[in-house]
């Protein structure tokens, strides 16, 4: 799994491409554990290239999730694909999460 | 008779990337959709995850064993491990309605297997855990 970070004003945009897995979770964690050490509160997490996700993936994201519920920071994911959007609904994770249908949306919402 | 894929792969998670391949290979003769690999990954993904990282009481070399055969009303999974006994089937859901901060971490992995799949069915024989699984094609 690829992830390239930008900036988005005070926003840190993590955009995944391929498969958050297993094998591949603990990259992200430790890109979120990075960015939260350097004081970032905002982040927004692109599932646009993202093809694949796992409870690993998950775990992490919940992780993430609560984390910035307690220092009253913000989680939006944004440009789910259907098949990840049903693992997010099974798992019960879509009304726990932000979720917007655009990386544009994403920053409007949090801004 | 429907074409059998086996595969036997060690105790290893970077073993699953070759299962997986595969998999891929299988899906795309029998012209399998997005959604149904999608969810096969998924439901190899979480049980061989957990047999790899939790099954074992020891360090050593251990084999599973997974067999994919298909037809056209049904795709049917088996996986064979000798790890200690763990019954997914019995297993209780997790309640997936909790706000987040009650969720607990991790616990979802079998939940998505027994969601997404029509039947998961378990058997300890030998000393070994066994697992038949099955995803209905027909509407």
């Amino acid at each position: 799994m690829e992830i390239q970070e930008d900036k988005r004003g005070d926003i840190t945009v993590l955009s995944l491409a391929g498969r958050l897995d297993t094998n591949t979770s603990g990259s992200l964690e430790q890109k979120l554990i990075e960015a939260l050490d350097d004081g970032v509160t905002k982040f927004i997490v692109d599932f646009t290239q993202l093809d694949y996700i796992s409870s690993s993936g998950l775990r992490i994201l919940l992780m993430a999730a609560k984390k910035l519920k307690e220092i009253n920071g913000a989680l939006v994911l944004s440009s789910l694909s259907a098949h990840v959007k049903e693992v997010f609904d099974i798992a019960g994770f879509t009304p726990i999460f932000t979720l917007a249908s655009s990386l544009d949306e994403a920053v409007a919402g949090i801004a | 008779m429907p074409d059998q894929l086996a595969i036997e792969i060690k105790n290893d998670l970077a073993e699953i990337e070759g299962l997986f391949q595969a998999l891929d290979q299988y899906g795309k003769t029998y012209h399998f959709s997005s959604k149904l690999l999608f969810d096969l990954h998924l439901v190899l993904d979480e049980l061989l995850t957990n047999v790899i990282k939790y099954g074992y009481d020891d360090k050593g070399d251990h084999r599973i064993v997974v067999c994919l055969s298909s037809n056209p009303e049904e795709v049917v999974l088996r996986v064979e491990d000798d790890g200690r006994p763990f019954n997914p089937v019995t297993r209780e859901a997790p309640d997936t309605s909790q706000a987040l901060e009650q969720k607990p971490i991790g616990g979802l992995g079998i939940h998505l297997v027994k969601t997404l799949m029509d039947i998961v069915e378990y058997a300890r024989e030998n000393d070994k855990n066994i697992l038949v699984i099955k995803k209905k094609l027909a509407d």
